[in-house]
């Protein structure tokens, strides 16, 4: 096949390219990749999301790290390797979509453009400095979404359980990373389903698609968490008004230009009103999901859009089909390098072990190095906070296990290797998943928890310690108040 | 395959209405930008207090580098003032100046380039060109980050951009219009700022060593080098502006920034780079020429040296100059390659400009209509009725702008009421809006944009003597006190009595002898 071969070649380079140095470095957003490597240490420790504690964000997005930490044994390796696993699977969906709909002058370039998405350790459109696996899932679910914005084409040649089971995966995939791309995904198919010349595997799809999440609710169990958990999280985080995506669309200004010009020299044709239902769909389905992330840059249904407009201007084959290629390239190519530099920083970074690991015993091949001029002072004290709350951990008598962390992140459960605790929340942001008026009780957030830490310097330990006072002081008693740490521990208040 | 229509194309157009179109569009941009008459801004009030000094010190006869220092050419200065005489309004100065430049522009445009593109390429190269020198944003900004501060640079990279793309020859060669152009284009950049005037002499020579450009080219430099040589011998602010200089080189360097920095910049116009480096390529592997080659690695390292010195991080269009001449190259191959067919050269240069096509004349249009319905909130200050700060969307500067001209118009009322009344006037820690709202004679001294560590540094700036010499009042700004500031304020507070204070603002003033 003429995709397969340079499309596995490419996301086999980046694979090796992440997981070859064995490290993770970042730049940024520390705090997110804490999470996730807490997440991968509970279930290696036999928790299950959103059974043994509430999340959010899909299961994939615990079992990718996890899966990386049980290859590599290493939480260096989590995120590296759990890409790296992403991508091979993610190549042979690429083929099988991309192979039959689109001219590989076309699928070349944007297929190598959504490996390079996956394979990216920062967040698409950030610096170059901005090194990060923290919002993978993000990544992760515009990869999917675009990809299967791609099925409105149609096969050389019909075959209808491969599209209807590449449609059903590309809608669970993004369902099990974060819930609004799976919203999204479904419209699509739903959307599908108007079309006659889609009917068909749109309908199987759907259905494949919901035999699956049963299979998986069978195992998992987590089903109705994960609902309840994103009702809350949805009910805490403030709604986005029109405005908000009218400053996101200005943010995204030339990407909005070149799809429309790339769109509307395919729709000049053929003016459907189909074609034009599918680029609306692109453009307010990204526009909403951008809105529910916390960057500013990449509405990459668009570069979707972007590539059908583009096949469908070339099967049309008048006057400046010819063109569409090169036009195309100007749209992706520009984003792909950008992203490839960014990949090979990250294994120059990691290969060279720039930086400094994070000051916890089992974080040695997670290293955070400061690559923003001028330096931000914050991270260098919120680091510095995490490596003396390991040390006093270790002090402790008798030795710590079920620890939870009244800030965002917990690093010492995965960074000590102690039991996690269950029933508390993957992470707590306030007024994202925890807030005044929404709030898990603490006599659950903290019914296994042994000890309670509460940092000086954090992301947001301040309204949390406020919120959780009254327990902590029914339940618990402070053993320990130094180092920019106060501990306490289960047990009723001494006398 | 895809070459007839492009034949036919040009046979529709022909080459005389290319160039009407070009003047029509560089037209249409003047009238949007001086038929309101007004200056609207949405970012800080300083940059606007800065360009009134500016304009304040020439009206009131001071010539750039004799009487203050300046790291900008006198055009910088006397094109605004023209605006103001023409229209007697300083809200109108700087829009009908740059109209003023736009209609000036217009004819170099046309002949450039219809005498050397294709339709497509010269229609969307003058709309990018106008429209940089039109709108009233830095470039890079977001459209409602409205601001006429950095005028100069915006013409400067038109200026720039356009003799660049001198280096394609002509099918037609008209030598003596090519020589006026060039002439004019880099006589505009020296006078206008340094660092362009650098690269547009550095640029001229280059075209006069080409074989093909020699006619035109030989005697433009020579007239250049000429008229250059007497504006150096007969200007009064030469050795100021020579000075000036000398510490911008000595203060920020010949590369300003630290690598980390300048990668971050480089960075920061990658999509360009990428693009450009592109087509340029193309166009070397289909032929290459030596000479063009130099000419592509000159657009962008010089186009990077251009942008390290301005206080813009986007921006670099001597790569889109570097983009037209390999897409125009490869146009006129007799036999296009299969993967740079001629509709796909057109639809990628396209892509490379509409995003700042479409961003540019909605910053344009937006100002138009936020000057001519007279919405936004007029500067409280004397003369500057017509200058006016909005809210796009822009509430935080909004706000921020709006009590810092509350606080200004305070302090001058203070100024004013002082007795006697005050003299000429050094203002510390920002721009001075005073002499301007108060009508007085301006103090000699520095233009108030010198930037520390940039344009002036710890063993290169004025001393406090040179900077007090004929100061009658200091006014300090209580919360913007830099390095800087922190040189001549001891003198200050040695030998001035503070007269006046308000919230934010401390006012010293000489003793009486």
């Amino acid at each position: 096949m003429r995709l397969a071969l340079p499309l596995s070649a490419l996301a086999l380079l980046a694979a090796l390219l992440l997981v070859l140095p064995g490290q993770t470095v970042t730049t940024a957003y520390t705090n997110d990749l804490l999470v996730f490597l807490d997440g991968a240490h509970r279930l290696a420790s036999g928790q299950v999301p959103n059974r043994d504690f509430h999340t959010a964000l899909g299961p994939l997005v615990y079992l990718i790290p996890f899966a990386g930490l049980w290859l590599t044994g290493s939480l260096g390796g989590a995120m590296p390797m759990g890409m790296a696993l992403v991508l091979a699977a993610f190549v042979p969906l690429l083929v099988q979509v991309l192979g039959p709909r689109m001219r590989p002058v076309l699928a070349l370039p944007f297929g190598a453009f959504l490996v390079l998405l996956i394979a990216l350790p920062a967040n698409p459109g950030e610096r170059i400095t901005a090194l990060s696996f923290a919002m993978f899932y993000n990544r992760l679910g515009w990869a999917a979404l675009a990809l299967l914005l791609v099925m409105v084409l149609r096969p050389q040649q019909q075959n209808l359980w491969r599209d209807a089971i590449c449609a059903a995966l590309l809608v669970l995939l993004p369902a099990y990373v974060k819930a609004t791309y799976g919203l999204a995904a479904i419209g699509f198919v739903c959307l599908m389903l108007l079309d006659p010349r889609h009917r068909r595997w749109a309908a199987l799809a759907l259905a494949l698609a919901a035999l699956g999440a049963g299979a998986v609710e069978l195992v998992w169990r987590g089903s109705a968490g994960y609902m309840a958990d994103l009702m809350t999280t949805a009910r805490i985080s403030a709604e986005r008004g029109g405005r908000d995506l009218a400053r996101i669309a200005l943010g995204n200004l030339p990407t909005l230009v070149l799809f429309a010009l790339i769109a509307g020299l395919a729709l000049r044709r053929v003016s459907a009103l189909r074609d034009l239902a599918f680029y609306g769909f692109c453009l307010v389905s990204g526009l909403l999901l951008l809105s529910q992330s916390a960057q500013g840059w990449g509405i990459l249904t668009l570069h979707a859009g972007a590539a059908v407009a583009a096949e469908k201007a070339m099967a049309d084959g008048r006057a400046p089909a010819a063109g569409m290629p090169l036009l195309l390239a100007a749209l992706l190519l520009p984003i792909g390098l950008h992203n490839a530099a960014t990949l090979g920083l990250h294994s120059t970074l990691a290969v060279a072990r720039a930086g400094e690991p994070i000051g916890l015993p089992h974080l040695q091949e997670v290293r955070f190095l400061q690559l923003r001029d001028p330096r931000n002072p914050f991270v260098d004290r919120y680091l510095a906070g995490l490596a003396r709350g390991g040390e006093v951990l270790a002090r402790l008598q008798p030795a710590a296990e079920r620890v939870v962390v009244l800030d965002f992140a917990n690093p010492f459960s995965a960074g000590l290797g102690l039991v996690p605790a269950r029933g508390d929340w993957s992470w707590l942001h306030w007024n994202r998943n925890v807030s005044e008026g929404y709030h898990l009780p603490g006599e659950m957030l903290l019914a296994d928890a042994d000890l309670v830490l509460v940092p000086e310097i954090g992301i947001n330990p301040g309204p949390l310690l406020a919120l959780y006072r009254p327990v902590l002081d029914r339940e618990f008693r402070q053993v320990l108040a130094e180092d920019g740490w106060t501990i306490f521990r289960r047990g009723e208040a001494a006398p | 395959m895809s070459a007839v229509p492009d034949v036919t194309w040009r046979r529709r157009l022909p080459t005389v209405t290319v160039a009407q179109w070009v003047v029509c569009m560089a037209l249409a941009a003047a009238l949007l930008l001086a038929l309101p008459g007004q200056t609207v801004t949405t970012k800080s009030p300083e940059e606007v207090f800065a360009l009134f000094d500016g304009l304040h010190r020439v009206l009131s006869g001071h010539i750039p580098g004799r009487d203050f220092l300046t790291a900008q050419g006198p055009l910088a200065f006397y094109l605004p003032a023209l605006g103001y005489l023409l229209t007697g309004s300083p809200g109108a100065a700087f829009p009908l100046a740059m109209a003023l430049v736009l209609v000036a522009l217009a004819p170099v445009m046309a002949h450039i380039l219809a005498s050397r593109l294709q339709p497509v390429l010269a229609l969307l190269t003058a709309a990018l060109l106008t429209l940089v020198v039109a709108v009233p944003m830095a470039l890079g900004d977001g459209l409602t980050q409205l601001s006429f501060a950095q005028f100069h640079n915006r013409i400067g990279w038109a200026a720039i951009s356009l003799l660049l793309l001198m280096h394609l020859p002509a099918p037609a060669p008209q030598p003596l219009r090519d020589m006026a152009c060039a002439m004019a284009l880099v006589l505009l950049m020296v006078l206008l700022r340094p660092t362009y005037g650098i690269v547009a002499l550095l640029f001229l020579v280059f075209l006069a060593t080409d074989p093909a450009q020699r006619r035109g080219m030989l005697p433009a430099l020579g007239l250049v080098a000429a008229l250059l040589a007497a504006f150096a011998l007969l200007w009064p602010g030469m050795p100021g502006m020579l000075r000036a200089l000398e510490m911008a080189a000595g203060a920020g360097g010949i590369l300003r920034g630290s690598w980390g920095q300048i990668l971050d910049h480089l960075l920061a116009n990658f999509t360009d780079y990428v693009l450009a480096l592109l087509l340029a390529g193309f166009a070397l592997h289909r032929r290459p020429r030596l000479r063009d080659a130099l000419f592509y690695a000159f657009c962008a390292v010089a186009g990077f040296w251009l942008i390290n010195h301005n206080l813009q991080r986007w921006g670099i269009l001597p790569l889109y100059a570097m983009a037209v001449v390999a897409a125009e190259r490869l146009l006129r191959q007799p036999r296009p390659a299969v993967w740079a067919t001629p509709s796909g050269i057109k639809l990628f240069v396209t892509a490379m400009m509409l995003p700042t096509l479409v961003h540019c004349s909605a910053a344009l249009l937006l100002h138009a209509a936020v000057a001519a319905s007279n919405s936004a909130r007029a500067f409280p200050l004397a003369g500057m009725e017509r200058v006016r700060l909005a809210s796009l969307w822009t509430e935080g500067s909004f706000a921020a702008g709006g009590a810092l001209l509350d606080q200004t118009a305070e302090a001058t009322a203070v100024l004013a009421a002082l007795s006697p009344p005050p003299g000429r006037l050094l203002v510390l820690g920002g721009p001075d809006p005073f002499s301007a709202a108060l009508d007085l004679p301006p103090a000699r001294g520095i233009q108030p944009d010198l930037r520390w560590l940039e344009t002036m540094g710890p063993d290169h700036h004025p001393t406090p003597a040179e900077m007090l010499a004929d100061v009658d009042i200091v006014a300090e700004r209580v919360a913007g006190i830099g390095p800087a500031e922190q040189l001549y304020l001891p003198s200050v507070t040695g030998s001035f009595d503070l007269v006046a204070e308000t919230a934010q603002w401390r006012f010293y003033r000489r003793p009486a002898p």
